[in-house]
C-alpha cells in the first residue's frame, strides 16, 4: 500500500536541487509562469542557482529556508515537499525575512526591477497572522499526483509544530485561486477561505499565474483528528 | 550620532512611504506602517544603505526587528568606518 512506502523526513543539504524545483513548481501553480523569473527579470535557470544559495543559507522564519522543509520519500525517490513555520515567532514577519534574504542574493539590478513593479504586486497582497503555523511551497512530483502525499506532508508539520507549540490554534496557507485540485486536497484538512484579494489590473497575468489569491485557514485541533482518524 | 540618524531615517521613511505625517519611534515595525511590505522594504534598505554609505550583511538584516535596532546598525556602522 502506498501508505507504508512513504517517508516523511527533515530535509538535509542533499535535497537542496529538489527543493529549490519544489519552491519554482509551487510558485507555478500548473502554469508556465514563473514569478521569480517575471517579477525579477532573471531566467528560471538563475532563479534556481540562487534559490539554492538561498536555502543553504537557511534563514528561519519564511519559505526559502532548508529546515522548514519536509520531504516525502517513495522507495527512496524525493516525491513531495512543503515548508512551514510559525509567523512572526522571531518579531519580523516572513515577508520582511524574505525581503532581506532576496536583497542579498539576488543581483541589484534585478531587485530594482522588483521594484518597478509594487504598484502591481500591492494589489495581491495578503497578510499572514502572527502566531499561526504557515504552510508554503507544498509540490509533488506529477508521477506521484493523487495519492495524498501533499496533506500526509502538511499533517505531519501540524503533528510536529503542535507537539512542540501547544498554543498554536490555526495554519493558513495562500495559494492562487486557480489552483482547483490543491485547493481540493487542502479542503480535506478543514481548510476554509479567510479572505481573497483579486488584482483589478489584467497586466498582472503578465507577472503572476493569477490575478487572485486567496488564504485559506484550518484548525490545528481539527487537523490533529483527522489524523488519528486515518491512522 | 543616534539623534542625527533617526533625523536622517525620518526623512528617508517619509519619502520612501509617500507619508509625510510619518514620524518614527524606535519601536516602529513594518507592521506599523501601512506601506511597508516586501517591496517597499528592498527600497528602504537600498535608500538606508545609499543615503548612510554603508552595506549591511544579511545577518545584521534579519537581527533587525524595530527601527530602534535599525538606528543602532547605522550608528554601528558609522562608527566602524570612522575608526577605520
Amino acid at each position: 500500500m502506498i501508505n507504508d512506502l512513504i517517508n516523511i523526513r527533515n530535509a538535509v543539504p542533499a535535497d537542496v536541487d529538489f527543493l529549490a524545483e519544489t519552491i519554482i513548481n509551487a510558485e507555478k501553480s500548473n502554469t508556465e509562469k514563473l514569478s521569480y523569473s517575471t517579477i525579477f527579470e532573471i531566467s528560471e535557470k538563475k532563479v534556481k542557482e540562487i534559490l539554492k544559495t538561498i536555502l543553504l543559507s537557511d534563514i528561519p522564519g519564511q519559505e526559502l529556508c532548508l529546515s522548514s522543509f519536509l520531504v516525502a520519500e517513495i522507495d527512496g525517490e524525493q516525491a513531495g515537499a512543503c515548508a512551514a513555520w510559525i509567523e512572526g515567532e522571531s518579531g519580523l514577519s516572513s515577508s520582511i525575512i524574505k525581503s532581506n534574504v532576496i536583497y542579498n542574493f539576488f543581483p541589484a539590478e534585478n531587485i530594482k526591477k522588483a521594484q518597478e513593479k509594487s504598484y502591481l504586486l500591492k494589489e495581491l497582497s495578503l497578510k499572514r497572522k502572527a502566531g499561526t503555523l504557515q504552510l508554503e511551497s507544498a509540490w509533488v512530483k506529477e508521477k506521484f499526483k493523487g495519492k495524498g502525499i501533499c496533506n500526509k506532508i502538511m499533517l505531519k508539520h501540524i503533528s510536529n509544530y503542535s507537539e512542540k507549540n501547544p498554543e498554536l490554534k490555526k495554519a493558513q496557507i495562500i495559494m492562487v485561486k486557480a489552483n482547483d485540485m490543491a485547493l481540493k486536497a487542502h479542503k480535506k484538512l478543514g481548510f476554509k477561505l479567510v479572505s481573497e484579494i483579486k488584482s483589478n489590473d489584467k497586466r498582472i497575468l503578465d507577472i503572476f499565474p493569477s490575478d487572485t489569491m486567496i488564504l485559506i485557514e484550518t484548525d490545528i485541533e481539527q487537523c490533529k483528528n483527522i489524523f488519528k482518524f486515518t491512522e | 550620532m543616534s539623534e542625527e540618524v533617526k533625523t536622517k531615517l525620518n526623512s528617508i521613511f517619509k519619502n520612501v512611504f509617500k507619508d509625510h505625517s510619518l514620524e518614527v519611534t524606535e519601536e516602529m515595525t513594518s507592521n506599523d506602517v501601512e506601506r511597508w511590505d516586501s517591496l517597499s522594504h528592498f527600497t528602504l534598505i537600498a535608500t538606508v544603505e545609499n543615503e548612510f554609505k554603508i552595506k549591511f550583511h544579511l545577518n545584521e538584516l534579519i537581527a533587525m526587528k524595530n527601527v530602534g535596532d535599525l538606528i543602532h546598525g547605522i550608528s554601528s556602522k558609522q562608527l566602524s568606518v570612522s575608526n577605520s
